[in-house]
């Protein structure tokens, strides 16, 4: 029933072309490297600003020893595979500028990242650590970290010293509380810590002085902390689905907020889906400007 | 004599009636296309309606992408995840086969993890539109049976049209528009398929059901066939019968279902704001993992098979038919017309399988637009009588008057002739040339005579100009009302508005301003009178 193939074409004896196949078996670049003894240097990819080098995919469990020779290797990509230990030799990659080990299994990071001291990004999200080693703030010059869907519950107090970090990413973990070194990053522009376990945001965040973007949805906080209002340099505020039933008048100080948003992506002011009964929430449909102008006219009266 | 015949045909109708009654069990599948039957003659064939199973028509397509080169990583680049826009860890690179994203992972096995995707270009090139058409062909007639699903991994375009072809892509008709703004992006008002009926189901519409919401849980976009089905058939299919009773007497439904192309044109990436954040372009690309396309060959319900030869699909045709849709009849079985199956009267449907053609009389050659013949004895010769489909000659082999060949179609396809469509205005008369060109009257052109030489314009037919703005203008502030009259201002008439309207009167002068003398009345009535008078003493 349906399309077959036809008997006569049994008996072509040329091969049969097909649309589309699943990826032919054969060696990876690497596998043939080994095999025919050539230097796995030449696997590096020398591109415009990185020398790196990708494993991805490959549902790998260990990662191969010849890794460790290749110490030229600036941006790493391992990222998908299933891999459970990151194993002490990644020391010998001085010269890394990229990590990336997204999708994989690891639970725990060696101490030896602080060997590390070019880098400047690193991915960790989904994995399943439940603790990050005080080490990795001996990485100085890092920019970027995004520890987002992992067990974690609290960070090396020691991470104050991450002073050049400027995006971090503690989403879908298991944090009560932000932890207190994060307020001492004063460089940090981008903060993700939603789908956590936080009742509440410390006052320390107005120390975050050039904080542009905060995400904290899908929390249970349930109040907006006036000191919030200090982080001038706000463009995007995200407390969607938390428990907020009242906004403080000094809201109006975020001047950068050019909109109550609705769609995720959007800059502004997302606060839906919060018990909202000071404004009324008629009033935050209303837009921006007439939340403001409430606001500030119930501070004089 | 009678009472031996009437048993007879009763036996029949009995033995008919016992083989007929397992159809039920078959019933809506139209899955045989004969099978044998007794009868007092013994066995012979019975001819049913019959049709492939419904099947992924994905394994038989053929990709194209437009522009060539819009799949990432030729050169590698960097991309922000759907989920993840402000922390960009994702890599897109051509010549790394983990990092590639070529258009064949539309079509791959899903289930693993992450999902395999095609993906464009980012916008890097803003503001220039990042606009990509991705054409799926069949080279093959098919028949879509259930929802084409699109499943997106970039948050799903706020622009975009998915649109089919009837002539393997040589013209195309929208199926289907999606947009965040309807009336923005394409000037209609929000619709989804909920708003259709039985009398409106062939509407073209426009829905912003599936551009709005950018959450990691909105990634498809449906053209929904099966609810059209319903609107037929049921909420849940239950009727069939009625389905196909309109699929058979209505020839649109029919070929709205039907498809030799499809094209998703997708034309305003995913940008989930309301500006386009200039700073972030590496966020805004497309990018998808599954298409889903479930039909079947179009065999014109006489097969059952469809076979995918050297990249081909070609219906295993029965009732005498042949063809890659099995749209004409077997040479030697053109005894009649040839006629799609029916899927009326349920459950078997009707096969209208091709008969042999009529060989007692020589060679009897009318390319199935007959099948009817006679002999000339005077000439020696057999010709064929009552040709169909607008043919005439010896084998049926020419066009009536009024119609021409269609270049493009064989001698036994009942669309061979086509109608000269002469304006009956503009033409001399119906007939036209064997490239369809008409017979113009004067001041007319075009093939089929509706178009005007210059010097005349259409009214009624071409007429002269009486008036136009280059040679024959309307004088004294005249203007030139289709070309046809002049109008003129008051004070002035004519053809071209050139004379005084006070000079037709005959009332030019130093008192043409004044009213007529007020003893004019009188002096008239007087005229008359005399000349009353004067007719009896002329007498």
């Amino acid at each position: 029933m349906g399309a077959r193939q036809s008997r006569a074409s049994s008996k072509d004896k040329g091969p049969k072309r097909m649309l589309f196949t699943g990826r032919r078996q054969k060696f990876s670049p690497w596998d043939d490297a080994l095999l025919s003894g050539r230097d796995p240097r030449s696997l590096l990819k020398r591109g415009m600003h990185h020398v790196s080098f990708s494993l991805v995919t490959r549902g790998m469990t260990d990662i191969p020893d010849f890794l460790w020779g290749l110490s030229e290797v600036q941006k790493l990509n391992l990222s998908h595979n299933q891999l459970r230990v990151l194993p002490p030799e990644v020391g010998k990659l001085t010269r890394i500028v990229v990590l990336n080990l997204c999708g994989n299994r690891l639970k725990s990071l060696p101490r030896e990242v602080s060997l590390l001291q070019c880098l400047k990004v690193l991915f960790v999200n989904m994995n399943c650590l439940t603790e990050v080693p005080a080490e990795l703030s001996l990485c100085r010059k890092l920019e970027v970290l995004s520890l987002s869907h992992n067990c974690l519950s609290q960070l090396p107090a020691c991470f104050a010293d991450l002073s050049r970090l400027r995006k971090l990413n503690l989403s879908n973990n298991f944090f009560a509380h932000i932890p207190m070194c994060v307020f001492s990053l004063k460089e940090l522009i981008f903060l993700h810590v939603g789908s956590n376990r936080l009742e509440n945001i410390a006052e320390s965040i107005q120390h975050l002085a050039s904080l542009q973007i905060f995400i904290a949805e899908g929390n249970n906080i349930h109040s907006f902390p006036r000191s919030l209002c200090l982080v001038t340099s706000l463009e995007l505020l995200n407390l969607n689905n938390n428990d907020i039933q009242t906004l403080p008048s000094e809201l109006h100080l975020l001047c950068r907020l050019v909109r109550i948003a609705w769609n995720p992506m959007d800059k502004g002011l997302h606060i839906s889906h919060n018990p909202l009964s000071k404004p009324l929430p008629e009033l935050v449909e209303g837009g921006l400007e007439m939340l403001f102008g409430y606001l500030k006219d119930k501070k004089h009266t | 004599m009678y009472l031996s015949r009437f048993l007879s045909i009763h036996a029949l109708w009995v033995t008919v009636s016992s083989v007929m009654q397992p159809y039920p069990l078959v019933w809506g599948h139209y899955d045989l296309c004969k099978t044998q039957i007794y009868t007092e003659e013994g066995k012979v064939w019975d001819y049913m309606a019959c049709q492939p199973e419904s099947t992924d028509m994905t394994k038989y397509l053929k990709v194209k992408l437009d522009p060539p080169d819009i799949t990432c990583g030729d050169p590698p680049e960097t991309f922000c995840a759907m989920g993840n826009p402000y922390m960009c860890n994702n890599e897109c690179d051509a010549s790394t086969p983990e990092l590639a994203h070529p258009p064949e992972l539309m079509f791959d096995f899903e289930g693993r993890h992450p999902s395999t995707f095609w993906q464009s270009a980012t916008w890097k090139e803003y503001p220039k539109p990042l606009q990509v058409n991705i054409t799926l062909s069949w080279s093959k007639t098919i028949e879509l049976t259930d929802n084409i699903v699109i499943t997106f991994e970039s948050g799903r375009p706020d622009q975009m049209i998915l649109e089919k072809s009837l002539d393997y892509g040589r013209t195309w008709q929208p199926y289907q528009y999606y947009a965040t703004d309807c009336l923005d992006a394409f000037h209609m008002d929000p619709k989804s398929v909920k708003d259709l009926s039985q009398h409106t189901v062939l509407e073209i519409i426009c829905t912003e059901e599936y551009s709005t919401g950018y959450t990691t849980n909105s990634k498809i976009i449906h053209f929904e066939i099966k609810d059209r089905f319903a609107f037929f058939a049921g909420p849940r299919l239950r009727n069939m019968a009625s389905l196909y009773g309109q699929l058979d007497t209505t020839k649109k439904l029919r070929d709205f279902f039907t498809v030799t192309d499809l094209r998703i044109r997708l034309l305003r990436p995913a940008v989930g704001e309301i500006f386009v954040d200039e700073l972030h372009l590496a966020r805004y690309f497309y990018a998808i993992s599954d298409i889903k396309v479930r039909g079947r060959c179009k065999c014109n319900l006489h097969a059952t098979v469809c076979v995918y030869d050297n990249s081909k699909l070609t219906c295993e045709c029965e009732h005498n038919t042949t063809g890659p849709d099995c749209g004409k009849c077997k040479k030697n079985y053109q005894g009649r017309p040839w006629s799609p199956g029916s899927y009326l009267p349920i459950p078997k449907g009707t096969a209208n399988t091709c008969i042999p053609s009529i060989s007692s009389i020589g060679n009897c050659e009318c390319f199935g637009h007959s099948n009817r013949c006679s002999y000339i004895d005077l000439l020696n010769t057999v010709i064929c009588v009552s040709c169909k489909h607008n043919t005439r000659g010896q084998h049926c082999e020419l066009c009536r008057l009024g119609y021409f060949r269609n270049a493009s179609a064989q001698l036994d396809d009942e669309n061979v002739c086509i109608e000269c469509y002469c304006n009956p205005l503009g033409s001399i008369h119906d007939r036209c040339n064997g490239s369809g060109f008409c017979e113009c009257k004067t001041g007319t052109t075009g093939p089929k005579c509706d178009e005007c030489l210059p010097g005349n314009s259409w009214h009624y037919g071409c007429q002269p100009n009486v008036c136009d703005n280059e040679l024959l203008h309307c004088q004294n502030g005249g203007t030139c009302h289709n070309n046809v009259r002049c109008l003129c201002p008051a004070a002035y008439t004519g053809i071209l508005c050139e004379k005084l309207r006070c000079e037709e009167a005959g009332s030019c002068g130093s008192d043409s301003g004044q009213g007529a003398p007020p003893h004019g009345s009188p002096a008239l009535l007087l005229l008359t009178t005399l000349l009353g008078t004067a007719s009896p003493l002329v007498f």
